[in-house]
C-alpha cells in the first residue's frame, strides 16, 4: 500500500507519455475501487491510495488492452450515469460530483479520444465508447464542448455507413434521453450516513422549468450541429441504400453488407425521433429535418426495398405527420408536414406505392411477414399514415379557406374554394378506394365492409393508432361529405357513427366497458379526448343523423354516454381527473339531454 | 404554458375585433389557438402516469382506482373479508 502511495506523488499519470507496468496497475486499482465504491452512491470512504483526481487524467487510452479498456469506458459510464440520477434526485455526493467533473473537463483530451474509439473494429470497444459518450454528454450539459459534437458529426459523414451505428447510437441517446431516463424504482437512492453530500441547486430557473436538469441544452446544442450536415447525411445514405437494390436475401448477405443494414434502420430510427413529438425538441431545431423526407419517399416507389426499410420508412413518416398529436388541434399549420402529406397522396395516387408494400415478402424475422399471414402491423401502420396524410390535405385547404379575407369578393372566393374541395374530394376518393382494395385484399374483408368499420377490424390490436385513425375519418368527412356538391358515396364510406357503433360493439367483449372507456380518456398513451370531443360534437350537430344510424344500437350507445357522464361527473367533483375534463361533460350533457328529449317523444 | 396575444395591425383600427390569442407550448414551442387544443396536445409530451399504492406497489391507470384499491388494506375491508369467509 505504501509503495503504491508514493508512486501516486512521484508518478504524475497525466503527465507522463509512457506508462510502465506499474502505473498500468494503479490505474487499474483506481478504476476497479471507484466503480465499486459507485455501486454505493458514494466515493467519500475512498482509501487514501485511490487517487480521484488521477482516474480520468490519462491520456492514449487508444493504446491500451481491451480489457482495460472496456474496465476504464465502464466506469466513466457509471460516473456519470450516477451523478445524473443523484443529480435528478436533488441530491449528490460532492466527491461523486468532482470526478465526474474532472471527467468532463477533458484537461487530458480523454472525451475527444473516446469520440475517436467509436469507430474501432472491436463491437466491445465501440459499444462501450458509444454508451460512455453519451453519458458524458448528457452529463456535461452547459459544459459540453461544441468540439466533441463536431467530431461526432464529423464521423457521420465521413465513415462508411457500415461502421456508423455507435455513432448514431451516441445522437439517439443524448436526444431521446427523457425517454430513456430511470425508472420509479431506480429512484430513491438512498446513499450512506456518513456520506458528505449537497443539495442541487438550479442556477437558472428556465433551464429547470424547461428540463429537470438542464438537459435541454445539451440536446439543442447537438441538434444546431448535426442539422448543418444533415442533408449531406441524408444524401449519403440514399446513395447506400441504392446499392442494396440488387440484394434480395439478408442470410447470404456479407458481414459488412449486415452492418450497413442495421445502419441504415438506425439512422431512419434516429430520424424518427428527432421529428417524434415525444422527444419533446423544439419545433424551430427540427424543421431542417423535415425538408429531406420527400427524398425518403423516393425509396417506397422502388420494388425492391427490403421490407424492414420500408416498414421504418412508414414509421418516419407516421411520426413526422403528426396529425392527431398536433396538426389536428392546430389554427396554423407548419408548412413542411403538409408538404409532406402532399406528397404522400401523390404516390399513393400515380405511382401506385400500395403496390409496393412487402406486406407478404421477406422472411419473418425480418419483417414482411409470413407467408400466410402478411405483416399486419406494416398495414396497419401505412393505412394509418395515408389516412393522416388525406386528413392533413384537408384541414390545410379548410384552414386556408377560413383563412382568407372574406370582406371582399367572398362569393368568388368560395366558388374557388368549392372548386378546389370538388379536386380534392376526387383525389381523397381515388386514393381512398387503391387504400380499400389493398386492405380487403390482405385482410379477406368482406366486400360490402366499409372503411369506417374495417378501420375498427384492422386496428383492434392497438388501440392508439384505431383512435387516430378514426379522428381521421370524423376530421376528412366533416369537410368533405358535408359541402355542397358533395359525393354522396363517401358520407358512407367514413361514416363515424358506424366506427363509433363498431368501436362500442368491440370493446363490449371485455368485462366493464365504463371502466376501459376511462382509461383511455384519462390516460396519456392515446389521443381519446381528441376523439371523444370530436365525436361528441358530431352526435350533438348531427343528432338525427347520428341516430338513424345507429339504428338498434342506439339505446346501447347512449346507455355507455351515459354512464360515462355519470362517473366523469364524480370525478370531477371529488377532483380525481388529471387535468380539465369539463368540456368532455358538457358535451356529454349536450348529447344526453338530446336522448332524453326523444325517450320523451317516444313515451 | 404561456399565451401571446396579437393583435391585427390591419384592421383593429377600422372596427371592432376579436383579440386573437396565442397558446405556446412549453415543451417544443408550438403555437395554437385554443388553450384546450393546447391541452389535447401537451399530454402527448407527458409520460404515462401510474398511481402507484404505498403499500404494496401496485400500480394504476387512474387516482380512482387507486382509492378504491387502497380500501382493500384497512382493517375494516379486512375484518369484512374474514367474515365473509
Amino acid at each position: 500500500m505504501e509503495e503504491q502511495e508514493t508512486m501516486n506523488k512521484t508518478l504524475p499519470l497525466a503527465k507522463k507519455q509512457k506508462i510502465n507496468d506499474s502505473e498500468y496497475r494503479l490505474v487499474d486499482l483506481n478504476v476497479d475501487t471507484i466503480s465499486l465504491n459507485l455501486t454505493k452512491h458514494c466515493l467519500c470512504q475512498l482509501p487514501e491510495t485511490c487517487m480521484l483526481k488521477e482516474v480520468f487524467r490519462v491520456s492514449n487510452v487508444s493504446s491500451w488492452s481491451k480489457e482495460r479498456l472496456l474496465n476504464f469506458l465502464s466506469s466513466a459510464r457509471l460516473t456519470c450515469d450516477i451523478a445524473l440520477k443523484q443529480q435528478s434526485e436533488g441530491t449528490i455526493c460532492t466527491s461523486v460530483e468532482r470526478l465526474s467533473n474532472y471527467l468532463i473537463s477533458n484537461k487530458t483530451g480523454i472525451v475527444n479520444e473516446v469520440v475517436s474509439l467509436l469507430t474501432r473494429t472491436d463491437p466491445y470497444i465501440s459499444y462501450a465508447a458509444s454508451n460512455a459518450l453519451a453519458e458524458i454528454f448528457v452529463c456535461s450539459q452547459n459544459k459540453i464542448d461544441n468540439v466533441w459534437v463536431e467530431e461526432l458529426t464529423d464521423l457521420f459523414l465521413r465513415r462508411s455507413p457500415e461502421t456508423l451505428c455507435p455513432v448514431i447510437s451516441v445522437f439517439k441517446r443524448v436526444l431521446c434521453w427523457r425517454d430513456s431516463q430511470m425508472n420509479d424504482n431506480e429512484k430513491n437512492i438512498k446513499m450512506p450516513e456518513n456520506c458528505v453530500s449537497r443539495k442541487v441547486i438550479f442556477e437558472d430557473d428556465e433551464i429547470e422549468m424547461d428540463d429537470e436538469f438542464g438537459i435541454s441544452l445539451v440536446k439543442t446544442k447537438v441538434i444546431e450541429v448535426l442539422q448543418t450536415q444533415w442533408q449531406l447525411i441524408v444524401l449519403k445514405f440514399i446513395r447506400y441504400m441504392s446499392s442494396f437494390d440488387h440484394c434480395t436475401d439478408l442470410n447470404t448477405e456479407q458481414f459488412t453488407h449486415k452492418m450497413g443494414h442495421i445502419a441504415i434502420i438506425e439512422f431512419i430510427k434516429l430520424w424518427t425521433s428527432m421529428v417524434s413529438i415525444k422527444t419533446n425538441l423544439n419545433v424551430m431545431n427540427i424543421k431542417y429535418f423535415y425538408a429531406d423526407l420527400g427524398q425518403m419517399l423516393i425509396l417506397l416507389r422502388r420494388p425492391k426495398v427490403q421490407p424492414v426499410v420500408w416498414k421504418n420508412i412508414i414509421n418516419l413518416f407516421n411520426e413526422s405527420l403528426c396529425y392527431t398529436t398536433t396538426l389536428a388541434v392546430q389554427g396554423t399549420m407548419q408548412e413542411e408536414p403538409c408538404m409532406l402529406a402532399r406528397e404522400l397522396v401523390k404516390v399513393v395516387k400515380t405511382k401506385n406505392m400500395l403496390n409496393n408494400m412487402p406486406f407478404r415478402k421477406g422472411p419473418g424475422e425480418f419483417g414482411g411477414g409470413e407467408e400466410d399471414e402478411g405483416d399486419k402491423k406494416l398495414l396497419q401502420d401505412t393505412v394509418l399514415l395515408i389516412l393522416k396524410a388525406v386528413a392533413t390535405i384537408i384541414k390545410e385547404t379548410r384552414n386556408e379557406s377560413s383563412s382568407s379575407d372574406s370582406s371582399s369578393d367572398e362569393s368568388e372566393d368560395s366558388e374557388e374554394i368549392d372548386a378546389e374541395m370538388a379536386i380534392i374530394e376526387s383525389s381523397v376518393n381515388e386514393v381512398l378506394r387503391k387504400l380499400d382494395a389493398c386492405v380487403k385484399k390482405c385482410m379477406s374483408y368482406l366486400p360490402e365492409t366499409q372503411i369506417a368499420q374495417w378501420i375498427v377490424q384492422l386496428f383492434s390490436d392497438r388501440n392508439d393508432v384505431l383512435i387516430e385513425s378514426m379522428i381521421c375519418t370524423i376530421d376528412i368527412s366533416l369537410v368533405l361529405c358535408y359541402r355542397r356538391n358533395s359525393l354522396p358515396m363517401l358520407r358512407q364510406v367514413l361514416n363515424p357513427t358506424a366506427s363509433l357503433v363498431e368501436f362500442l360493439q368491440t370493446l363490449s367483449y371485455n368485462n366493464d366497458l365504463n371502466e376501459i372507456i376511462l382509461d383511455l380518456l384519462l390516460g396519456s398513451d392515446t389521443s381519446f379526448l381528441l376523439y371523444i370531443m370530436r365525436i361528441l360534437k358530431f352526435i350533438c350537430n348531427r343528432w338525427s343523423e347520428f341516430c338513424l344510424c345507429c339504428d338498434t344500437k342506439l339505446q346501447s350507445t347512449m346507455a355507455t354516454l351515459m354512464g360515462l357522464q355519470t362517473s366523469l361527473d364524480q370525478l370531477i367533483k371529488n377532483n380525481l381527473t388529471p387535468y380539465n375534463l369539463n368540456p368532455v361533460l358538457r358535451l356529454l350533457v349536450k348529447c344526453n339531454n338530446l336522448y332524453s328529449g326523444i325517450a320523451v317523444i317516444n313515451i | 404554458m404561456y399565451a401571446v396575444i396579437q393583435l391585427d395591425s390591419e384592421n383593429h383600427r377600422l372596427r371592432p375585433k376579436r383579440v386573437k390569442m396565442e397558446f405556446v407550448c412549453k415543451y417544443c414551442n408550438r403555437t395554437f389557438n385554443k388553450h384546450y387544443s393546447l391541452l389535447i396536445h401537451e399530454r402527448n409530451h407527458l409520460p404515462t402516469v401510474n398511481y402507484r399504492c404505498e403499500m404494496c406497489y401496485k400500480s394504476f391507470k387512474r387516482q380512482d382506482s387507486l382509492q378504491q384499491h387502497r380500501s382493500t388494506h384497512s382493517p375494516n375491508y379486512r375484518a369484512g373479508y374474514a367474515l365473509q369467509l
